[in-house]
């Protein structure tokens, strides 16, 4: 599998250790990833300002992705859905596309929309499939407590992100399946941790991220696994430090499962994660 | 006489301008409060001689040009260590006569690298208009500065190397030469010796209308070997000026020796001494503020600044290369904006005058306001720059410095907001701009507060998105939505509730949804959206509703 490798404004600055966990574990998993310094912010930021201004960098990316010939694989959620919301749109209205076009052509770009996107776990489940990763698999885990917190943007509007049932999402769950973790059913699942209103109305965002922490912990859930840059910056950085309540990615708990270390793993960039702590989750994995 | 006292008066302006510009930087080392460290990255501590030796390798190599492409930092190469090298040997005679002994400047290997440290930096210069002209199309802002600086620089290597064109061809600094230093006074030898120079060294003689006979050339070889070359080496090491001189040399002696000789050697002092004035005057002066900067960087000094004046040293470090907008995250809303500030290489020229003290006028810092929030925070110019400029670190603190004359950023709006929220630096300040928005919203914008009931049906529809009228007010979008659940009295904290803001549209009542709380507190979750019966686009209204929020409320200046 070959794919752009779509990281976005946050990842590389604020979560590096998680970009060197998806090279490293992709990477194991046969995906060949091509790097381009030429890419943009996906727009994101933009939207409550100007639309046309949200979905130009979009449109920029993908004509980048398709002059390669790659689709892309995104690692965070409001990335995927600004991708896709740009696809969608511009599916419908020729004029916008020929006017950014016009932008695109002075350095030597054209939009088609024949570029797919990918997120990291239609990725894994659908391109890559549940029968490889079993087979890089070295150990499984037993009886480890895992809330996911899909994200919004990943899941909705079904019609524009094209991903899994919206209001009752398997994806996730059956990835974590194949770790042996069952994931809990919680309240806080299909919905918001903030990063939306933060920094825009903090009282706010921080009110929606406590009622997710809050949520995981009355479930007495071991970690939190969250899919995208936002989420995990909000579960992460700004959780306060008595609740000790780790966040991760997906494939963090892939990788320790296909025994990869700490560095590799790139757990230097997760606040809410000790040492300790990860010495008792290696603890749960199955003995050979 | 005239031209020491021209060379002294610029040498005296370049001193007096380092000082005002030294004093400029000087809130830089002279900051209060503990240094911080950057926020997210580690700092790595080295020993102090390996910073020192970092330094060195930083600034003569270049490596971080290098990173920035190689085609880049061979131009700025060349230029440089063009320029050095003239710099030794010949800016300043003590240092070559130490090379190349006493009358080095006749030597051979003087005499060639002269010539080609010359023509390294006019094909610095080439390469350099070359890449501005070339990357115009990809964003890169070439400014009248610009421009001119490379001209200066062209002007001032093309006028040395005319200068040595016409001394070599001139009928009159040869005569003298040979009677300073001549071993002969015999007619035949002194005919023959000048055939040699016409004939091999480009001299222009009256008595030499057509070329000389091989014979006297021949001859006048064997003389010169025994008599000049011991001093002089051949013209032709000099190959830059020996072509000028084979080429233009008949032009020069028409031109009348003396004068022309005097106007290239004026030309080229002149232009000598703009350089000296323009030196910290212009963005020259990064000669000297980026050495400095990462000196600074390399020993990991980082004040606490207060205030944009702090950053004076950087900024001037930065030499409109654009490598830092080539690469900007946010180079698209440029496009869509044109605000040119969103570049991070334009936003750094206005805040240098900014830095300076300098008044901007207002449409100028409305430009770079905006500029300075329609960034994504992603810090790819602070890691390309390859003066080392924390430009990540730079543009977060102003954009609280311009806010502090009391001035509306509706912008801050924006998700570009969201990394600020980690920022435990500047957010007080953040608040209080964000206090600001709300009380601009509030006399901008339309409130239900206040207004006259029953509201009118109107026929104003809101023709960005029309899936609402499809809404039947089952109110599904209200009873699922998380941020209406977190408080007892909805209805006074948003001012209008989901359904209502799309019944506001139904009726025609666009302004009061567009001044509605709400918009600002949607969490975009697109519960509403995904779970709504009739397929009203709720989140996405919203959207659109924000942004002519923002639209409506963007012209508007101080509080």
């Amino acid at each position: 599998m070959r794919y752009g490798f779509f990281l976005g404004c946050n990842i590389p600055v604020r979560i590096d250790g998680y970009e060197r966990c998806a090279e490293n574990v992709l990477r194991r998993l046969g995906c060949e990833l091509i790097t381009f310094e030429q890419f943009t912010c996906c727009g994101y930021p933009m939207r409550n300002i100007d639309q046309r201004g949200y979905l130009l960098p979009s449109a920029r990316n993908m004509a980048l992705a398709e002059k390669a010939g790659v689709d892309l694989l995104v690692l965070c959620n409001c990335c995927y859905h600004s991708l896709q919301k740009a696809k969608y749109t511009l599916a419908n209205e020729p004029a916008l596309v020929a006017e950014f076009n016009a932008i695109l052509e002075k350095e030597g770009l054209h939009y088609h929309g024949t570029c797919r996107i990918r997120h990291l776990y239609s990725a894994l489940y659908e391109d890559i499939g549940a029968d490889l990763i079993q087979q890089k698999l070295q150990v499984p885990y037993e009886h480890l407590r895992v809330c996911v917190i899909q994200g919004c943007h990943l899941l909705r509007p079904r019609e524009v992100v094209q991903y899994d049932n919206s209001f009752m999402p398997q994806v996730t769950a059956n990835l974590l399946n194949i770790l042996g973790i069952k994931s809990l059913d919680w309240s806080g699942e299909l919905e918001c941790c903030g990063a939306a209103l933060a920094g825009i109305n903090d009282d706010l965002a921080t009110a929606l991220l406590e009622e997710k922490l809050a949520a995981a912990l009355k479930s007495e859930a071991d970690l939190l696994v969250s899919s995208c840059s936002y989420c995990f910056l909000q579960l992460d950085r700004k959780q306060p430090a008595r609740l000790a309540l780790p966040v991760l990615f997906y494939l963090q708990l892939l990788g320790l499962c296909m025994g990869m270390n700490d560095t590799e793993l790139g757990f230097d960039s997760n606040q809410s994660v000790s040492d300790g702590w990860l010495e008792t989750v290696k603890s749960k994995l199955a003995s050979v | 006489m005239k031209a020491q006292l021209l060379l002294g008066l610029s040498v005296c302006v370049c001193l007096i301008g380092l000082l005002v510009r030294l004093y400029g930087w000087s809130p830089f080392f002279i900051s209060s409060g503990l240094p911080v460290d950057g926020e997210n990255r580690a700092s790595h501590k080295k020993s102090p001689i390996a910073s020192f030796l970092y330094w060195i390798a930083d600034v003569l190599l270049q490596p971080r040009l290098f990173r920035a492409g190689d085609f880049r930092w061979m131009t700025h190469l060349l230029i440089l260590a063009g320029f050095v090298g003239l710099l030794v040997i010949h800016g300043i005679p003590p240092l070559a006569n130490l090379l190349f002994g006493s009358h080095s400047s006749m030597s051979a290997s003087h005499l060639f690298l002269r010539d080609l440290f010359g023509l390294m930096v006019l094909a610095g210069i080439v390469s350099a208009v070359v890449r501005r002209l070339k990357l115009r199309r990809f964003r890169l802002v070439s400014s009248k500065q610009d421009w001119l600086v490379l001209l200066l620089l062209f002007c001032l290597i093309g006028s040395g190397l005319m200068l040595e064109g016409v001394k070599m061809s001139s009928y009159s600094v040869y005569t003298r030469m040979n009677d300073m230093y001549g071993m002969t006074a015999r007619k035949d030898t002194q005919l023959a010796l000048e055939a040699f120079w016409v004939s091999e060294y480009a001299l222009v003689s009256p008595r030499f209308a057509s070329s000389p006979s091989s014979d006297l050339v021949e001859k006048g070889r064997k003389i010169n070997e025994q008599s000049c070359a011991i001093c002089h080496a051949s013209n032709q090491y000099n190959f830059g000026g020996y072509s000028i001189a084979a080429v233009f040399g008949h032009f020069f002696a028409e031109m009348g020796v003396k004068r022309s000789g005097a106007f290239a050697y004026y030309l080229h002092l002149i232009f000598l001494a703009l350089f000296i004035v323009a030196l910290p005057f212009s963005k020259l002066v990064h000669i000297i503020a980026v050495p400095v900067n990462l000196l600074v960087r390399n020993f990991n000094y980082s004040p606490k600044l207060q205030g944009i004046a702090g950053y004076a040293l950087a900024l001037d470090a930065c030499t409109h290369c654009g490598v830092c907008t080539r690469t900007c995250s946010a180079m698209m809303f440029f496009e869509t904006s044109g605000n040119s500030a969103v570049l991070p290489s334009e936003k750094v020229q206005l805040l240098k005058l900014a830095a300076a003290g300098k008044d901007l006028p207002e449409r100028k810092k409305k430009q770079l306001q905006q500029g300075l929030f329609l960034c994504t925070s992603c810090e790819r110019c602070s890691v390309v720059c390859p003066s080392g400029l924390d430009l990540a670190r730079l543009f977060v603190q102003a954009r609280y410095f311009l806010l502090e004359e009391k001035r509306f950023e509706p912008l801050l709006l924006g998700q570009f907001s969201f990394p600020l929220s980690f920022s435990k630096e500047f957010s007080g300040n953040h608040m209080a701009a964000l206090k600001q928005v709300e009380q601009l919203f509030q006399t901008k914008l339309a409130k239900l507060v206040g207004a006259a009931l029953p509201l009118p049906v109107k026929k104003r529809l809101f023709a960005l998105n029309s899936s609402y009228h499809s809404c039947y007010s089952c109110q599904r979008c209200t009873n699922i939505c998380p941020v209406v659940r977190r408080y007892e009295q909805p209805v006074l904290e948003l001012e209008m509730l989901p359904h209502q803001l799309i019944f506001a549209l139904a009726t025609g009542n666009v302004s009061l949804a567009v001044g509605a709380k709400m918009i600002w507190s949607c969490s975009t979750c697109y519960l509403c959206q995904e779970h709504c019966p009739n397929g009203v686009e709720i989140c996405d209204i919203f959207y659109g509703l924000k942004n002519r929020a923002i639209n409506q409320c963007t012209g508007e200046g101080r509080a």
